[in-house]
């Protein structure tokens, strides 16, 4: 923990107006401007003083934050601890140190008061501007109460990084239909399990107690011995997206129009996977992702290949593209790999596992047919625009 | 109420309380009520049903205009002193247009710096009593309407920290506040004000005072209550019309008796017969160096003559008690023969102008009252013994104007007194032609050739004239000054020796109290002429009438009153406005003896106590060093007790305690104590442990920097999870071990350290 203090603008106007004020105290033979001096001096002694003192038993601790989103704000809370037992800290003011105004703006959280040996919460609110991981390292508590002449800051070393998942922005659910009728199956299938969906299992001998309507009359009366229609499970439909980043970013770059940035172009299309998975999961599909051409090592493992629903399953899929490090070496995609052994080289999705999934490959510039497998739709990130909402 | 409201109540009485001190520093009652007026109508402006603020451009225009008014009219300032009235009232008219247009926290800051430089004109133009108290309340409302406007600040930026970036106008949550928050922010604020008061009060003790005399300005000396030791007739100030009064003179005859002075008493406070033109300012000459000094003592008499003066017979005595102003003048009517005061003093005695002056009284405040005994009606023998052998030379200075020698000539002329302009007369002749002459001069500066006001704000000073020439030959109104200057100027161009005398002229008689009432209007300047050797005749060619028509207009209501205002202004002006380098030496001297006497006090008790107890255990010589081994050990005992509670306030904090009964608490500090030494060791070799982590994560994070302390800081940590959560009693091996680990631990610190 380090103390550090300074003077800021309005303090060195003040020490200005203090000389000037002091020396026509001085040079005048009367009393009351060496008042109005002695005040002004007992301001900027008070103002060191109390603020000092204030924050001599002030102990900050962040609460870690999880996950954010870009373009969604993060809250990050503070615990701020004041063992003090003769000062509350009043006008406490908590910001993060070197975040790097690229990835989010920064944190104010702002404490009106904190009793003498209480503990106080205060809210700051970051707002991630990029996809990625923001190192925070220490939090800065300061204050310039109670005259605003002198800023004392109190730096508690926390070094935590947070995974700042991509944007995901709200796609036209027309353009989302129209994308998945025309995939092969449009992500329908049958489940193997009985329940109490519409489609046909099979028949079986009846069992007393099954309700009447469920007994198949024709079949039961060519038998002579009832039997009952079982129905399947419902099963959602199912939608993978692989992301291609097969190609680097250079060629990415030969590929599209001049002038464009690559690195933008692969942005979109991280967010543009993100958007997808996010309405396919919104509209109750079981989504899943795989991500074409970067190693494994740098996102999640290989859970993010299953299908699944939930805020949970989506949470991991937006993590293994917030990890996702376009700085890395690509590879380019070999022979296609057997099922869930590796969701980050696709060239074909397994027919066991996906059958009846609709899948959609989302390129960062051109379309790479190999990728995906037949039947697979492709989108590149410029469709980023066209399918979102206004 | 919210920080914003309650940021604009107090910025709303910091504002007012500014300008009243201005209005109260001007004298100014409409002022004062016009501006309180301002104060309230700009709240019900802004905060009224339909309240909303003055808009921005219209109070931008209005500032223009009072900026330009303000320097056209500071262009034409007459001094240094008006200069500042007229910043100080342009400042007071901005800040009454920003009270109309504030409407968020940056435009409170602009009242509040507005305020503070009102209040420093403010300072700069008077040291009365109620601006001193006006500017006291706003030192307390300054500080109120800080902190406020701190947490109104903080409140806003937060807001605007919480909103999305490029989106100025989206909803931000509201920050969080306690629920009790606005009440006990107020306590803070009082804290502060609390300090604020005690450290300035501190510091105006010891601010240096090195000021002589009125410095950079002319009024505003301390407590000069009009009176000022010398006259400067380009500055244009008004003459003062306040009734404050200054001090009271009692006249009892020679058996004892209040009794009433024949004729109106002028009080001589300081003798002007130096006249420099390059800047029109009457001083005291310093052609007569001698001054006598004489020891004064309460009840007792000094008298000032050489021989001593008979005071027996036509004697009266006057009685002078200061009511408002502290000066060292001290104020007696012609001539005084012996004096005495109320406290020991030493009083300086100017044979060549019988003024006399107050050296400083031994104790720490200033005469309050002082007892001169005057024969009005001197014989020659006793101006030979008041000059002490000091002559006035034969041969006045020749006037250094020329236009106002040639008036006097003119005048002369114009008297008849034609005969009169040959100074060449010795003798007799001589000082009947100074009479003549004089008397002659007083006729003609009468009404309606001259008119008197105290209102000099048509008499513009002309680059290249003499004021006097101006006053004689242009303008002719104005008051006893230039009426004063004027003759003793016309007198000297034509050989006649005079001088200006500044002081009082008491007008106003309590028949009641016996006393004449001396008020600060009753400033007065007027003339000395020498008509003999060493005999001076007073001249006022002031018309009387104006005069005390002057003070009559100047009655008012308030004048009741008085009697309950004018001590306690005296006491301010006494303790406050005239504490200068002599009385802050003294009160030094005062609190260092103080102080000396309480230690050395202290120390003689101390000694005192160890003898007794010396003696009661019958100890001998030796019984000091064992009394002084005891209160060795004492300290030590103390330091021991202090170093052991802050040990056992960290043993607590590291090995989380708190929840845990006394048994548990005493086999943890006996088992897990480990722990607290790892982490002093890493302490010490500069690995602090971050206080949001647990002991796994900090080995952890350490993991990647060092990773060889890292390793056995995860033994460690392991040990003391197994210790203080999983139940685990090591025995005596298992504790040596965790000693043995903790030692390895210093070791790799030290290494990774070295290395």
């Amino acid at each position: 923990m380090r103390r550090r203090y300074r003077i800021g603008v309005p303090g060195v106007l003040f020490l200005v107006l203090v000389t000037v004020v002091g020396v026509a105290a001085g040079s005048r033979a009367g009393n009351l401007l060496v008042w109005v001096f002695s005040a002004m001096v007992a301001w900027i002694l008070v103002s060191g003083i109390v603020s000092g003192a204030m924050l001599m038993g002030v102990r900050v601790r962040r609460i870690e934050p999880g996950p954010g989103s870009v373009g969604r704000p993060l809250a990050v809370r503070y615990a701020v601890t004041n063992s003090n037992w003769l000062w509350p800290v009043v006008d406490l003011r908590i910001a993060e140190q070197h975040v790097d105004p690229a990835n989010a703006t920064q944190s104010h959280a702002w404490l009106a008061r904190c009793g003498t040996g209480q503990v106080t919460h205060a809210e700051g609110v970051l707002w991630p501007l990029r996809r990625g991981r923001i190192r925070l390292k220490a939090s800065v508590a300061s204050s310039m109460f109670p005259f605003g002449l002198m800023e004392k800051s109190v730096i508690t070393p926390q070094e935590r990084e947070i995974l700042v998942h991509p944007q995901t922005v709200p796609l036209r659910s027309m353009s989302f239909a129209r994308l998945v009728r025309t995939g092969l199956g449009q992500g329908q299938r049958v489940a193997d399990g009985r329940g109490g969906g519409d489609d046909f299992r099979g028949l079986r001998a009846y069992v007393p107690g099954d309700p009447s309507r469920h007994v198949a009359w024709k079949r039961s009366a060519m038998l002579e011995d009832p039997v009952v229609i079982e129905r399947s499970t419902p099963a959602p439909r199912r939608i993978l997206v692989i992301l291609d980043l097969t190609l680097p970013t250079d060629q990415v770059a030969r590929l599209i129009e001049p002038g464009a940035d690559a690195r933008e172009r692969e942005e979109d299309a991280i967010t543009l996977c993100a958007s997808l998975l996010s309405h396919a999961e919104r509209e109750g599909w079981e989504v899943s992702l795989r991500v074409a051409g970067v190693p494994p090592e740098t996102s999640s493992g290989p859970a993010s290949s299953a299908f699944r629903r939930g805020g949970w399953h989506l949470e991991r899929l937006y993590s293994v593209l917030a990890g996702i490090d376009l700085d890395e070496s690509r590879q380019r995609a070999g022979p296609s790999p057997a099922a869930g052994s590796n969701p980050h080289t696709v060239r074909s999705p397994e027919p066991d596992s996906m059958r009846g999934a609709v899948t959609i490959v989302v390129h960062p510039a051109r379309a790479e047919l190999s990728v995906g497998g037949p039947g697979a739709m492709h989108l590149t990130a410029l469709h980023l625009k066209e399918m979102r909402q206004p | 109420m919210n920080l914003l409201r309650q940021c604009r109540v107090r910025s709303l009485v910091l504002a007012a309380l500014a300008l009243a001190a201005l209005s109260l520093a001007e004298r100014s009652t409409p002022m004062l009520a016009g501006s309180l007026l301002m104060c309230a109508a700009s709240w019900y402006a802004l905060e009224g049903p339909r309240g909303r603020p003055l808009p921005k451009w219209v109070a931008g225009a209005l500032t223009l205009v009072i900026v330009a008014a303000a320097v056209f009219a500071g262009a034409d300032a007459g001094g240094l002193a008006q200069l500042i009235a007229i910043t100080g009232r342009g400042l007071g008219a901005v800040l009454v247009i920003m009270l109309f247009s504030r409407s968020g926290t940056v435009d409170e800051r602009s009242v509040i710096s507005l305020s503070v430089g009102v209040i420093v004109a403010a300072c700069m133009l008077s040291t009365g009593l109620l601006v001193g108290v006006s500017v006291a309340a706003a030192t307390v409302a300054a500080v109120m309407a800080v902190t406020s406007y701190r947490l109104a600040t903080g409140s806003e930026r937060a807001a605007h920290a919480r909103r999305m970036p490029g989106h100025a106008l989206s909803p931000a949550p509201p920050p969080e506040i306690p629920a009790r928050g606005a009440i006990s922010l107020r306590g803070v604020s009082a804290v502060a004000s609390v300090l604020v008061l005690l450290v300035a009060s501190l510091v105006f003790l010891v601010f240096p005072r090195l000021w002589r005399d009125p410095g950079l300005f002319r009024r505003g000396g301390p407590g000069t209550a009009g009176f000022s030791p010398e006259v400067r007739l380009r500055t244009g100030d008004r003459i003062s019309t306040s009734r404050r009064e200054v001090f009271v003179v009692r006249w009892l005859d020679s058996a004892g008796q209040a009794v009433r002075f024949a004729g109106t008493p002028y009080l001589r406070g300081a003798v002007l017969d130096s006249y420099e033109p390059r800047d029109a300012r009457w001083r005291a000459g310093s052609a007569n160096p001698v001054q006598v000094t004489f020891r004064v003592e309460p009840g007792t008499f000094s008298n000032l003559g050489n021989p001593q003066i008979d005071t027996r017979i036509d004697t009266w005595t006057q009685v002078v008690e200061m009511r408002a102003l502290v000066t060292d003048a001290m104020f007696t009517a012609w001539a005084p023969v012996s004096v005495s005061s109320n406290a020991p003093r030493t009083v300086v005695l100017e044979p060549a102008t019988g003024t006399l002056r107050d050296l400083g009284a031994d104790d720490a405040g200033r005469y309050s009252t002082y007892q001169v005994k005057v024969k009005p009606f001197p014989s020659a023998a006793v101006i030979e013994s008041l000059s002490w052998g000091q002559r006035p030379a034969l041969q006045p200075e020749e006037f250094p104007v020329q236009a106002v020698r040639d008036e006097a000539v003119r005048i002369l002329v114009e008297s008849g007194l034609a005969a009169d302009a040959d100074t060449r007369a010795e003798g007799d002749a001589r000082w009947a032609r100074a009479r003549r002459i004089a008397a002659a001069l007083d006729a003609w500066m009468q009404p309606p050739r001259f008119r008197y006001t105290t209102d000099l704000s048509r008499f513009v000073a002309r680059e290249g004239r003499d004021p006097i020439d101006q006053f004689l030959r242009d303008y002719r109104f104005g008051h006893c000054e230039l009426y004063a200057s004027a003759m003793a100027a016309l007198c000297r161009s034509v050989g006649v020796d005079a001088r200006v005398v500044v002081g009082y002229v008491a007008l106003e008689y309590d028949e009641l109290a016996g006393v004449y009432v001396v008020r600060e209007s009753n400033a007065h300047a007027w003339v000395e002429v020498l008509t003999g050797p060493a005999q001076w005749s007073m001249y006022d060619p002031t018309p009387a009438a104006d005069l005390i028509a002057l003070h009559e207009a100047g009655r008012t209501w308030a004048d009741a009153f008085r009697w309950l205002y004018d001590p306690i202004d005296f006491a301010w002006t006494r303790s406050v406005v005239a504490f200068d380098g002599s009385r802050q030496a003294r009160l030094m001297d005062a609190t260092a003896r103080e102080l000396s006497d309480t230690l050395g006090g202290l120390a003689r008790g101390v000694g005192d106590w160890a003898q007794r107890v010396n003696s009661a255990f019958l100890l001998g010589p030796s019984g000091y060093i064992w009394l002084g081994s005891l209160g060795a050990v004492a300290v030590l005992g103390l330091w021991t007790a202090v170093s052991v509670v802050r040990a056992r306030r960290r043993e607590r904090e590291l090995l989380a305690l708190g929840p845990l009964d006394a048994a548990a608490r005493a086999r943890m500090r006996r088992d897990a104590r480990f722990w607290v030494d790892a982490v002093e060791a890493l302490r010490r070799a500069g690995l602090h442990r971050p206080t949001q982590l647990t002991p796994r994560a900090w080995a952890a994070v350490m993991r990647e920097s060092r990773p060889e302390v890292a390793q056995v800081l995860e033994q460690v940590a392991h040990r003391l999870y197994e210790i203080r959560f999983g139940d685990r009693r090591p025995d005596a091996q298992a504790r040596r071990a965790d000693v043995r680990l903790v030692k390895d631990l210093i070791r790799a610190a030290s290494r990774a350290r070295d290395g």
